[in-house]
């Protein structure tokens, strides 16, 4: 039995049984990144010291019954954004060199009371700036699909150890799309909670007002369970909200019928790849034969999106990655005359191109002069493109979307035209404009075997009712279901 | 070079100035042709803390003017009347008491610095 091809609950549950130890789970994982990971890149740093000794002290507790997780003892992935103790974390950056945190994410403490054991640290856009794990400083992931393509991003590395077989799971973060967009092109279900779900605590900003934590998984079920695991309000993020009730994994039922389900015929016009489109219409068929009401709408101002987002999130970036600047960790440059002068030459060496491109961008938009006129015109946007979910949301309980325009792009493609690969993430960025949760999962495949994912977004606080159509599609239709196209590389 | 006098930064907070400040500001007033001039991105080269050679600055100043050519797609947007939306949620200043929960984790801290002195952080003079 390859213990690489199960769900994260599968594990658990054969862990629980005694069936497989926690330590045999880990060898099995460690195997495969061995074999694989020089093909496929997905992780920057491992941590197998740490998860040895975890792995014992998780036995233990489960022998002795003091541990019932089903994530316990089951070893997981971290994007390398989460601030992880002791554990270098570099956000894919040269400027923040060997890093060490002193301190663990709220998300990553949370997966640790459970029991569930982290094994590496995966590869994403530099300070999750992309859309393709391309602009990592460590080079590109690969798409364990197709070699020759991207993973999407700016979670690829996690997206691709999880469709590689090299975790059981892998958490990411999504400020326009960055776990749902990956998730589509490796075959995996990935989720964004609603803002404020999951404590940003250690989450290195990046758009502090869009970023979220969230699971990408090998089941919807996993996703559930995952996110029921690190869903808490936290002290020390004053944006996480404390929910009247949190259960996302009972909330799982097979059933869908009178479920209002809205297609806005504006994500499925122009701009979206006619294989796509087909894929996931199908997918919303199945959706309607077991009992679901579909009905197209328009949405509205959806060109509108991506110009917000990247006016909101530069200026947030701008200011958050101030902080880099050669003093207090990672990276100094050794050249220099005097403290401004390193600040300047330190962060023009440490960041990477498409970095400094959305620094200038946000410190331009926020700078006096232009402030009105950019930065406080995309608020206005983004209230009325809140509005016009709220008008959605008034008429249906999901809206489905594609994951992205098209399957995954062949590498280097998307780096040719800064504007071309912002616009991969169309039908995801107004999700976080709005602080909506989305979840994307695989509905099939186009002509070249790539995966297709479908979007299902729901109004705030509504993750269970996205989570139970998403789970309605996998039960129905095997075939789909990311275990049966995990790639064996 | 430019005066840095005249160089006045906003910060992104905003300062309680969203409800006031562009209520006149429609789509129409604001016109923007696109051309990025040394002055402006050796201007954002400061506000950025970033030095930028020469091949750099005209490779930033082309990617902006693009940038922005494309952002201009929301002056077409009446956004007239409407509030500028910072948090989708109703977000307050949260208080709580100072109480130390953490240890002494200045050896962990200082243990990532590029340089250090003692139990200090060690950077390039400040004062001539």
């Amino acid at each position: 039995m390859d213990n690489n091809l199960m769900t994260g609950v599968t594990l658990g549950k054969k862990i629980k049984a005694k069936e497989i130890s926690v330590k045999e789970a880990l060898d099995s994982y460690y195997k495969k990144i061995k074999e694989v990971d020089l093909q496929i890149n997905s992780y920057i740093t491992l941590c197998e010291e740490e998860a040895y000794q975890r792995a014992e002290e998780v036995q233990e507790k489960i022998n002795k019954g003091e541990l019932a997780s089903p994530l316990a003892g089951v070893p997981y992935a971290a994007k390398d954004v989460l601030c992880t103790k002791g554990i270098r974390t570099t956000c894919a950056s040269k400027i923040l060199g060997d890093f060490k945190p002193t301190f663990s994410a709220t998300a990553i403490e949370l997966l640790d009371n459970e029991g569930a054991i982290l094994i590496g640290k995966t590869n994403m856009d530099e300070f999750a700036m992309g859309s393709t794990t391309e602009t990592s400083y460590y080079g590109p992931t690969l798409n364990p699909h197709d070699k020759e393509r991207v993973p999407g991003g700016s979670s690829g590395g996690s997206a691709a150890a999880v469709a590689a077989g090299e975790c059981a799971f892998a958490l990411g973060s999504d400020t326009g799309g960055s776990i749902r967009q990956p998730a589509s092109y490796c075959g995996i279900v990935g989720i964004k909670p609603t803002y404020g779900t999951v404590s940003r605590y250690g989450l290195i900003a990046y758009g502090s007002s869009l970023d979220q934590i969230g699971p990408l998984s090998n089941s919807v079920e996993d996703a559930a369970i995952i996110l029921d695991a690190i869903s808490a309000k936290d002290e020390k993020d004053s944006t996480s909200v404390g929910r009247d009730e949190y259960g996302f994994a009972k909330a799982l039922a097979d059933d869908v019928k009178g479920l209002k389900i809205g297609i806005p015929s504006d994500y499925f016009g122009e701009g979206l790849n006619k294989e796509v489109a087909d894929v996931i219409l199908k997918a919303v068929d199945v959706l309607r034969q077991n009992g679901a009401i579909v009905e197209e709408f328009d949405l509205s101002l959806v060109k509108y999106a991506i110009p917000t987002y990247y006016i909101i999130a530069s200026a947030e970036a701008s200011s958050n990655l101030s902080r880099f600047d050669g003093v207090k960790y990672g990276f100094r440059s050794d050249d220099f005359e005097g403290l401004h002068d390193m600040y300047k030459k330190t962060r023009s060496e440490g960041f990477g191109a498409e970095v400094k491109r959305r620094i200038m961008l946000g410190s331009f938009v926020l700078s006096s002069g232009y402030y009105d006129a950019y930065y406080l015109k995309a608020l206005r946007a983004k209230a009325l493109i809140k509005e016009a979910f709220n008008r959605a949301f008034a008429k249906y309980d999901v809206i489905v979307a594609p994951g992205s325009p098209t399957t995954a792009p062949k590498l280097g493609e998307s780096l040719k035209d800064p504007i071309q690969m912002y616009l991969s993430d169309i039908y995801t960025v107004s999700v976080n404009l709005a602080g909506l949760p989305g979840i994307t999962i695989p509905v099939g495949k186009d002509g070249k075997g790539l995966p297709v994912g479908m979007q299902l977004i729901g109004d705030c606080y509504n993750e269970k009712t996205i989570l139970r159509a998403a789970y309605n599609y996998e039960r129905t239709v095997e075939e789909t279901k990311c275990q049966n196209n995990m790639k064996q590389l | 070079m430019i005066n840095l006098m005249n160089v006045k930064l906003i910060s992104n907070e905003m300062n309680g100035n969203d409800g006031n400040v562009s209520n006149d500001l429609t789509g129409k007033e604001v016109s923007m042709g696109h051309r990025i001039d040394d002055e402006t991105i050796e201007y954002v080269g400061i506000l950025a803390k970033l030095s930028l050679t020469g091949q750099e600055k005209e490779k930033a100043k082309a990617d902006m003017e693009k940038m922005l050519d494309y952002i201009d797609t929301l002056n077409e947007l009446d956004t007239q009347g409407i509030e500028p939306m910072s948090h989708v949620f109703p977000v307050n200043n949260v208080f709580r008491d100072d109480v130390i929960s953490n240890g002494d984790g200045s050896e962990e801290t200082l243990a990532n610095a590029p340089l250090r002195k003692n139990n200090e952080f060690e950077v390039p003079k400040t004062i001539g």
